[in-house]
């Protein structure tokens, strides 16, 4: 009788102990479960029973999480709102390439294999590819939400510090290879002057850049067919792409550069939030690189649809009624058509360093430092 | 108006969690097992549940204010828990916060007229 009591005690023990350590990271279990053996067994004496014990210990859920302390967030404090903005930009990015991509994609598909014989058919197939890129949609954006939330819990857990590399001056002990490590004592002088209104990159034009680079790009990869004039004839989708598709691996690289460039601008901007001398170098280098770009492929690479102007002229011809221009794959000159566009590429490039140093002259470089 | 009593218990335990600390550091310049210190420390009038002082004194072992090592010759096997020197140092500076702190409040809370 006594020893069967014994037996039952210590498998109560085991099973409340095993309850506590599972929950344990497993470097500690073993050591936490002698503790608890002692300690069950010390309280059993004073209580009477075992049972009196574990009751007095309350749920095994509860005590394991005083052991885990801290670590009982995802994400803590340090880096929620960094991670709010990070989550937002890339669910707009996927949320809108995604759907856009898969919706083009399903209804070129949809027009390509069936028949339209009317408006309803078309409805159809209008429907059936919003469906499907809906769906694609959300469920990119689970996994865009689940990856950029692992991202940040692994950090949390090896306590990556984002303000250290933010906050750390540059010194001239860095070029020696030696990270000075500590942090600079804060001083007020370290206040920067409260920037005038004019003076304010507004966060949300920031995030519209990084969505633009972004959804680009995707279409860029995945969709440049779309890029052009589509249209329907006998049944049969016409595509006429503006782009040089056979040529498309060597253009491509040549625009991903490009957006990355200026993708890393607009994510710089984000941060600093307002003009300053680094937001300038930022714009001016980035627009010049960009132009250069702009330059390489416009007058260099062969990045337009030759048949362009002769395929877009049989549309014309098969829609006479449609005729606006007479002949206009004879007009159709794409050397002019790549200066026109660069024209107005250098214009805007031209306007916005304007502006950006006007503005870094007038407001952004008022004192950084209060004196 | 009753008082909120989840909001009393929550300040209330943010009220003991620094001294829980400080009584635990306070009987520690001699190895102790755990269920003596609850014991003690019930005695002395400061109740803490065996389920919040073990993993206490594992943190305090990890910050490195305790040291503790495993007593197997007995009946059954013992963790005994001490201040190590750090510990000490720490304990003393805490004190001395403390004492400031008890004599502010009392100052605050039954002298000066509000």
């Amino acid at each position: 009788m006594n020893e069967n009591n014994n037996t039952n005690n210590q498998e109560l023990t085991e099973r409340y102990i095993y309850q506590v350590i599972r929950r344990l990271p497993k470097a500690q279990r073993e050591d936490v479960a002698m503790e608890l053996r002692e300690l069950i067994s010390d309280m059993a004496d004073e209580k009477g029973s075992v049972e009196a014990a574990l009751i007095a210990l309350g749920d095994p859920a509860e005590f394991a999480k005083k052991y885990t302390g801290d670590s009982n967030f995802l994400i803590g404090p340090n880096y929620y709102a960094t991670y709010l903005t990070v989550l937002k930009i890339a669910l707009m990015c996927t949320a809108i390439s995604v759907f856009v991509i898969v919706l083009l994609q399903t209804v070129f598909e949809g027009y390509s294999a069936s028949e339209i014989a009317d408006l309803s058919d078309g409805i159809q197939i209008g429907a059936r590819a919003f469906s499907k890129s809906l769906g694609s949609m959300i469920s990119s954006v689970i996994g865009v939400f689940g990856s950029v939330t692992l991202v940040f819990a692994i950090m949390e857990r090896q306590k990556v510090d984002l303000d250290e590399v933010k906050e750390k001056e540059w010194t001239t002990a860095d070029l020696a290879g030696k990270p000075t490590g500590e942090r600079h004592a804060w001083t007020p002088d370290q206040l920067t002057s409260v920037p005038s209104k004019k003076a304010l990159l507004p966060r949300s034009e920031s995030i519209v850049d990084i969505v633009f680079s972004i959804v680009l790009a995707a279409l860029f990869i995945f969709a440049p067919q779309i890029f052009g004039m589509i249209w329907i004839n006998d049944d049969l989708v016409m595509e006429v792409s503006v782009f040089n598709l056979d040529k498309w691996n060597i253009i491509l690289p040549f625009f991903l550069i490009s957006l990355a460039i200026g993708l890393v601008d607009a994510i710089l901007k984000l941060i600093i939030g307002r003009y300053n001398i680094k937001v300038m170098v930022s714009t001016i280098i980035t627009a010049l690189v960009q132009s250069l770009i702009a330059i390489i492929t416009l007058k260099v690479l062969p990045i337009w649809n030759p048949d362009f102007g002769n395929e877009l002229q049989q549309f014309f011809n098969d829609h006479p009624d449609e005729i606006v221009i007479d002949k206009f794959g004879t007009y159709f000159d794409s050397n002019g058509f790549s200066n026109i566009i660069l024209g107005f590429i250098i214009v805007f490039t031209a306007i916005d360093i304007a502006v950006t140093v006007y503005k870094t002259m007038r407001y952004g470089s008022e004192a950084e430092k209060a004196k | 108006m009753s008082i909120d009593k989840d909001l009393l218990d929550n300040l209330r335990l943010e009220l003991r969690r620094g001294t829980l600390v400080l009584s635990v550091l306070s009987r520690m310049s001699t190895p102790k097992y755990g269920y003596a210190l609850v014991q003690s420390l019930q005695e002395l009038g400061v109740s803490i549940e065996p389920n919040t002082l073990y993993p206490l004194l594992r943190r305090l072992e990890s910050q490195g204010l305790l040291a503790s090592r495993w007593e197997t010759d007995g009946a059954k096997p013992r963790k005994y828990y001490q201040r190590t020197s750090n510990g000490t140092e720490i304990y003393d500076a805490l004190l001395e916060e403390w004492q400031q702190m008890v004599k502010a409040m009392t100052h605050i809370t039954e002298e000066v007229s509000p």
